[in-house]
């Protein structure tokens, strides 16, 4: 009887002690993803501050644009998948598995100009999902719809067909005016290419669309891209 | 039978020239795609490229490289350079992401969290290995 309790009694303890741990790693990382390009808003206290550690979308991961965080969660949007640090960010990444991969395939073409050929990163604005948005891994094969010099192109995957392609679109809010640029497939995924304005353009404040049409405002100028 | 020797020696001669005008012209059209990178990369175009552009850029080029979209890079999609083996793939994303920072702070020479033309012609140079 006693011997079955003490056991129990052990049993019950490392249970505790799996849970603490459990939660203590679950505290120091969180994943957050805006899949289907929706907002999605993830629960976890971050009083310590917010760090993205690995960033998983090929869509714009761009702090207070599409992603950001308050007291008591961080939220995504627009496609942006992420990992995020919780607390103090100098904390050092525990695993070594990134040392393997050789610096300079990571940053490609920006260092190296023997592996910059124009398959891999003239193209990078390009990847090999089918849907919109590349939240899953399910797409049936590698769109090889022939590559662009736009840099943006997708190869004809995000609409099935193949018929959409990239497009630049200039928008511009001159002396903090509300501007309207011009349609864009409400489908479409539209980013910042390039800002023009020192007044940061913050998606949903002063850039959006709104139904067909692409809109500025508070002084954001930029150079979108549609995709 | 003459003729036909002629011919395709002419021919031979013709494919050579090309393949020595293609390989002048590489130099230049890779220069010129790097600049256009550089760019395309500073999004807010202050003339260099900080962690979270420089990020984007790499997760971007991950996505692009990854063909058969399974979330890592085999041999095949990532070939094996020079001093890898079998063991170095394939890459996870979370394994390329990893790797960013550390990369990118090597290459901010003067630490300011920024990589300029200077720091990424430096590390260009440092990257080219013999020829080419």
């Amino acid at each position: 009887m006693d011997i079955k309790r003490i056991q129990l009694l052990g049993a019950f303890a490392g249970l505790l002690l799996l849970c603490g741990f459990g939660e203590a790693a679950a505290q120091s990382t969180i994943k957050c993803e805006s899949t289907d390009g929706q907002y999605r808003a993830c629960a976890v206290n971050t009083t310590g501050g917010v760090t993205l550690s690995r960033q998983l979308s090929s869509q714009g991961c761009w702090k207070n644009d599409t992603w950001g965080y308050d007291r008591n969660r961080i939220w995504v949007n627009r496609g942006c998948r992420a990992e995020f640090r919780i607390g103090n960010s100098s904390g050092s990444s525990n695993d070594n598995t990134g040392a393997k991969v050789a610096g300079a395939l990571v940053l490609g073409a920006i260092v190296a100009a023997v592996i910059s050929n124009q398959n891999n990163d003239r193209n990078d604005y390009r990847d090999n999902r089918n849907g919109y948005y590349d939240n899953s891994y399910n797409n049936n094969g590698y769109n090889n719809g022939g590559y662009n010099n736009g840099g943006y192109n997708n190869g004809g995957g995000y609409y099935g067909n193949g018929s959409q392609q990239a497009r630049e679109i200039r928008c511009e809010s001159k002396s903090g005016r509300y501007t309207r640029c011009g349609n864009v497939n409400p489908r479409a995924r539209v980013e910042i290419r390039r800002q023009l304005s020192n007044t940061s353009c913050v998606y949903g404040r002063s850039w959006g669309v709104d139904g067909r049409q692409l809109w500025v405002d508070d002084g954001c100028r930029a150079v979108f891209v549609t995709y | 039978m003459k003729p036909v020797v002629t011919c395709a020696a002419a021919l031979a001669a013709t494919l050579l020239l090309c393949a020595a005008s293609a390989q002048a012209q590489t130099p230049k059209k890779t220069g010129a795609a790097a600049e256009d990178i550089f760019k395309t990369i500073d999004r807010n175009g202050n003339g260099c490229i900080d962690m979270e552009e420089g990020r984007n850029y790499a997760s971007r080029r991950f996505h692009a490289m990854d063909k058969n979209a399974d979330g890592s890079l085999d041999a095949t999609e990532a070939p094996l350079r020079t001093g890898e083996t079998d063991a170095d793939r394939p890459i996870t994303a979370e394994a390329w992401q990893d790797a960013y920072p550390a990369r990118f702070n090597a290459l901010d020479s003067d630490g300011n969290q920024c990589l300029d033309q200077n720091e990424v012609d430096a590390a260009r140079a440092a990257n080219i290995p013999g020829g080419q």
